[in-house]
Formats: structure tokens, C-alpha cells, sequence
């Protein structure tokens, strides 16, 4: 009876929880096809009245440079990150420890902080010009780094480092061990590792906000500067573009790796 | 299926020392170099910088002269900054203790339950993450608008008269900080729950406890330093954030990032911005290491 009881309260609290976390993006979807512009309840109808304003320049053009910024950031992450991956699951012990937590920092930091200390560092070296694209991608990559080392990191757990020897002594240079015998094995957590930076970089604010420069916004960025004034429920249609992007790209990289094994390692 | 995700971990056999003696010292140790120079050159240095810099005086945005203490005089003297402060601290404990709290809640129902449900409840968990902060926040923003639905479901219910003013309310920023961090949450106190020995629950039940009792005597005390370290986490995350203060806030909540924000953008008063970041550093890593160390004690009172 009791347990009864206790079991009510437990899957309602759980179904509340469950329902926090899903209806402000079930609501974004929906404002992005009705037509008032504060949504009605009950629903007055269905509209697309909002895309026309969303598919223009004005949009289209921040969503490309947030695209390119995360590609670029995320194959500069996957290169480092891989490679460091690698060299570190050789080491042992206090060492690689440290080194690792090293490279995981910049995730301790606010991003604000770090965003902050980039800008100000410029413009003590008179290099303000690099204020935009490049900078956005030089620090992208610095919190895209911690997930591929730790995705890689995992894949190469499964790896025993004697199979590459066993390659060395049956003749292979160690470049040509390398690919064949580790670099296939690490390949999914490097997919899952690029999806990853790729996300964060997409969808990252905080970094970007002292970076963008005037004419050049990334999509965030210019959502939240829209926002701070504004409300239009053409920014609905224009988020539900950038998510099903997203879904799509995380959708094609599932393929090759199986991304949910990692999201535990996130959590470690 | 996917299920597999919610499975105690299968931890791979750790590489043994011997393995590790026959294995090749990193034939390529200048492998970890472009990762090292990278974080040095954006990081490391730009910080070390930074906060050198919170000490140097400055006209605007110009550096101009020696060491001073005066950007920290300034701000803990303005009473405005010190309300600000205060505000953003109790934001950000309550932010945390609510993650944790919820946050336990969905774990303990993907670790411990059997429901086929599983898979779809850990997607809804997941599914914040793939869009941005400020996407989520914009949710936030069309449901708390005075005819949003949540004042339409208060109102219908005979619960307030008149639409309450919830944008720009802290509770707003709150709401907002809640859901962009409880994914967080949830991974924390899943694997803290992981490594939590089902028999020993079971134990306590057949010895004739209840699954309250069994959950606070037994369960509670085991992921205790899961949930410290994740509060700390969100806790911390919390005091930088931007993007929900700022437009949940309306202009009207001011937090320790808004305030930086403003002194960069706003007021060029970059000397102030940085004392301001480098308060937010402090707060963040003394809180950090104080969590850290109370739950290796209590860890240690445990074990």
C-alpha cells in the first residue's frame, strides 16, 4: 500500500521532470508553425507565416558562418585531440594525469572568462583584427579538444598497444602499423569525438561572445542579440532549422560510431 | 537496441602492468604537442593574463599604468556589485541543489528500473543538447510571456488573477539555468549510481527496511560524493553563465556575467571586467575545492 503510494508520487514527480526538460523545444517547434505571435492556447491553426522571414540572409548567413566555424574548429580538435589521445594512453601513471587534466581546463573555466582573456590578450598584442572567424575557431578548439581526447580515449582502451607491436615485428614501419591496426579501431571515437566538437562549437555562446566581429555574427550570437530586444516568433523557425541540422549531421555520424557508448564517458 | 546505454558499465579490463611494460614507450611523444601549444597560446597564457591584468591599471580599454589594487576596491566597495555578487551565488546554490535533486530523480529511474521506457526517457535527457542555450531559453522565453502558457495554466486553474510577471523575474534565470544544466546532472548522478552495488539495497530490504529508509541509509550516503561533485559542477557553471540572465532576465536580473558583459561592451571599463571575472574564478575554484574536500571525507567516513 505504502509502496504504492510511494511509487505514484515517484513516476509523477519523474513524469514532471521528463515534461520540464521537453516542452520548451516542443514549444520552439510549435511557435515555429502557428501563426499568433504569442502562441494561443487553445491552438488557433496551423501556419507557415514565420519561415518566410527565417529563410532570408539575414539568418541564412550567420547559420553558414556558425557552420563553417564548427567544421573548421571540430577538424582542428579531431587532429589534436587524436593525436594527443594517442601519445597519452602510451604514458602511465601521474604524468598523464596531469597532462590530461591540462588539456581538459578550459572546460573548468567559464567560458565568459576565457572569451574575455582572448579579447584582452589581443588587443594588448594590436591583433583586434583577428577578432572574428579566427579567433572563434582558436577557441572552439580548445573545449572541442577535451571530448575527442576523451572519445578517442575510450576507443583506444579496447585497443592493446601489443597488436601494433605484433605489426613492428612482422615488418610493418610503425607509420604503416599505425593504420592499419590502431587508426581503424580508433575510428569511432573519433566520428563520435568531431560530432561532439562540432555541437559544442555550433551551439556555443559563451566563448563567442566578445569574438564576433560587428558585420559577422555566428547563429547564437545573433539569436541572442535578437532576443535581448526583440521577440518575433521567426527566431522559433529559424532555431528548429539549426536543430534539425544538428539531428541530421548526429543522425549520419551515428552510422559510423555508436555514440551512446560515449556518453558515459562524458559523465566520468 | 540501444538499452545497452543505461547498463552498469562493463568496465574493459584496465591494460595490466605487464602489457604495458612490453608495449613501445610513445614512440611519438611530440604527438601531444599541437594540443599543448594550443591550450597554452588560447588558454593558459591569455588567463595567466587576464588575471595579472586585474591588477594593472587601466584607462577604459587602454592598459596604461602600474600595479594597483584599486579594480578590486572599486567593485567590493560598490554596494551595487556586492548585491550582484550575492544575487548570482544564491542563483547559482539553488540552480545546483535543484539539478541534483531532479537530476537523481531520472537517474534512479534509468539505473535502477526495468522499464522498457528507459531508452525514451534517456532520449528526452539527451535531447536538450543537441540545440543551443539560447534556443532553450528562447522556449523558456515564449512559455513565461504574460499570455504564455504557463500563466494560461495558473490563470485557468484559479491559481493567480493576473498574468505574473515572470520574465524578467529571477525565478526566470533559475527555470532557465535548471534546464540547460540538468542533462549534467542526470550523467553525474547516473554514474555515481553505477557504482552503487544493487545487493547492497536489496540487503537492507530483506532485513525489513523500507525503500525510503534503504534509500537514505543505504543509497544516499554511497553517491554522496557523486552528488557534491555534480552540485559543485552545476554550481560552478552557473556563476558564468550568460545567455539566461540575459534574456530571461529581461535586463532586469543582473548576474556576475551580465555585470562583465556590461563593463566590456557597455561602459569599456575593462579593468572592472576582469576583477569581476577573476571573482567569479575565485568563487568557482574555492567552492570547487572545498565540495572536493568534504566529500573525500565523507567518502572516507564510508569506506
Amino acid at each position: 500500500m505504502n509502496s504504492r503510494v510511494l511509487r505514484a508520487v515517484r513516476t509523477t514527480l519523474l513524469v514532471l521532470t521528463l515534461g520540464f526538460i521537453a516542452v520548451p523545444m516542443l514549444m520552439v517547434g510549435w511557435t515555429s508553425i502557428q501563426p499568433d505571435t504569442y502562441p494561443a492556447f487553445p491552438p488557433s491553426g496551423l501556419s507557415l507565416r514565420w519561415w518566410g522571414a527565417a529563410l532570408t540572409r539575414e539568418w541564412l548567413l550567420p547559420m553558414a558562418l556558425s557552420a563553417q566555424v564548427a567544421l573548421a574548429s571540430a577538424a582542428c580538435a579531431l587532429l589534436f585531440g587524436s593525436a594527443a589521445a594517442y601519445t597519452l594512453a602510451r604514458g602511465t601513471g601521474r604524468g598523464r594525469r596531469a597532462f590530461e587534466a591540462f588539456l581538459a581546463a578550459p572546460l573548468l573555466l567559464p567560458e565568459i572568462v576565457i572569451s574575455l582573456s582572448v579579447v584582452q590578450l589581443v588587443s594588448m598584442l594590436d591583433a583586434r583584427r583577428l577578432i572574428g572567424p579566427t579567433l572563434l575557431v582558436a577557441t572552439h578548439v580548445l573545449i572541442g579538444i577535451p571530448f575527442v581526447l576523451r572519445t578517442v580515449g575510450v576507443s583506444l582502451l579496447g585497443i592493446n598497444p601489443v597488436w601494433e607491436r605484433a605489426a613492428r615485428d612482422l615488418g610493418a614501419s610503425a607509420w604503416w602499423a599505425f593504420r592499419t591496426v590502431t587508426l581503424p579501431l580508433m575510428r569511432s571515437g573519433m566520428f563520435a569525438g568531431a560530432l561532439f566538437a562540432f555541437i559544442v562549437s555550433f551551439n556555443n555562446v559563451e566563448l563567442s561572445l566578445f569574438l564576433t566581429a560587428r558585420d559577422s555574427s555566428t547563429l547564437p550570437i545573433r539569436l541572442l542579440q535578437y532576443m535581448e530586444y526583440e521577440y518575433s516568433p521567426t527566431l522559433a523557425c529559424v532555431a528548429v532549422t539549426s536543430v534539425v541540422g544538428i539531428c541530421v549531421i548526429a543522425g549520419v555520424a551515428s552510422r559510423f560510431a555508436r555514440l551512446t557508448d560515449f556518453i558515459h564517458g562524458e559523465s566520468k | 537496441m540501444t538499452v545497452s546505454v543505461a547498463r552498469p558499465p562493463t568496465r574493459k579490463p584496465a591494460r595490466t602492468a605487464p602489457a604495458t611494460t612490453q608495449a613501445p614507450r610513445s614512440s611519438f611523444p611530440w604527438l601531444a604537442l599541437p594540443a599543448t601549444v594550443w591550450v597554452l597560446a588560447t588558454f593558459a597564457i591569455p588567463t595567466a593574463i587576464l588575471l595579472a591584468s586585474s591588477v594593472l591599471t587601466y584607462d577604459g580599454a587602454e592598459l596604461t599604468g602600474p600595479l594597483t589594487g584599486a579594480n578590486y576596491a572599486d567593485l567590493f566597495r560598490n554596494s551595487y556589485f556586492r548585491s550582484v555578487l550575492w544575487d548570482t551565488v544564491w542563483m547559482s546554490a539553488t540552480v545546483g541543489g535543484a539539478c541534483m535533486t531532479a537530476g537523481l530523480l531520472v537517474a534512479h529511474f534509468l539505473v535502477r528500473s526495468r522499464s522498457r521506457l528507459r531508452t525514451l526517457v534517456l532520449l528526452i535527457v539527451i535531447s536538450p543538447l543537441v540545440s543551443s542555450v539560447v534556443v532553450r531559453t528562447y522556449g523558456w522565453l515564449v512559455l513565461l510571456q504574460d499570455d504564455g502558457l504557463v500563466n494560461k495554466v495558473l490563470l485557468t486553474a484559479g491559481l493567480i488573477d493576473s498574468p505574473l510577471p515572470l520574465v524578467g523575474s529571477r525565478f526566470a534565470v533559475i527555470l532557465g539555468l535548471v534546464h540547460v544544466l540538468l542533462p549534467y546532472a542526470v550523467f553525474t548522478a547516473m554514474s555515481s549510481l553505477q557504482s552503487v552495488d544493487p545487493s547492497l539495497e536489496l540487503a537492507s530490504r530483506d532485513l525489513g527496511a523500507g525503500p525510503v529508509t534503504t534509500f537514505f541509509r543505504i543509497t544516499l550516503p554511497l553517491i554522496r560524493p557523486g552528488l557534491i561533485a555534480g552540485f559543485t559542477l552545476t554550481f560552478a557553471i552557473s556563476l558564468g553563465a550568460y545567455a539566461s540572465a540575459a534574456v530571461l532576465g529581461g535586463g532586469r536580473v543582473q548576474t556576475l556575467a551580465t555585470l562583465v558583459r556590461d563593463r566590456m561592451v557597455v561602459s569599456l571599463e575593462w579593468g572592472q571586467a576582469a576583477a569581476i571575472s577573476v571573482v567569479i574564478l575565485v568563487i568557482g575554484a574555492v567552492t570547487v575545492s572545498a565540495l572536493l574536500l568534504a566529500g573525500r571525507r565523507s567518502q572516507a567516513g564510508v569506506g
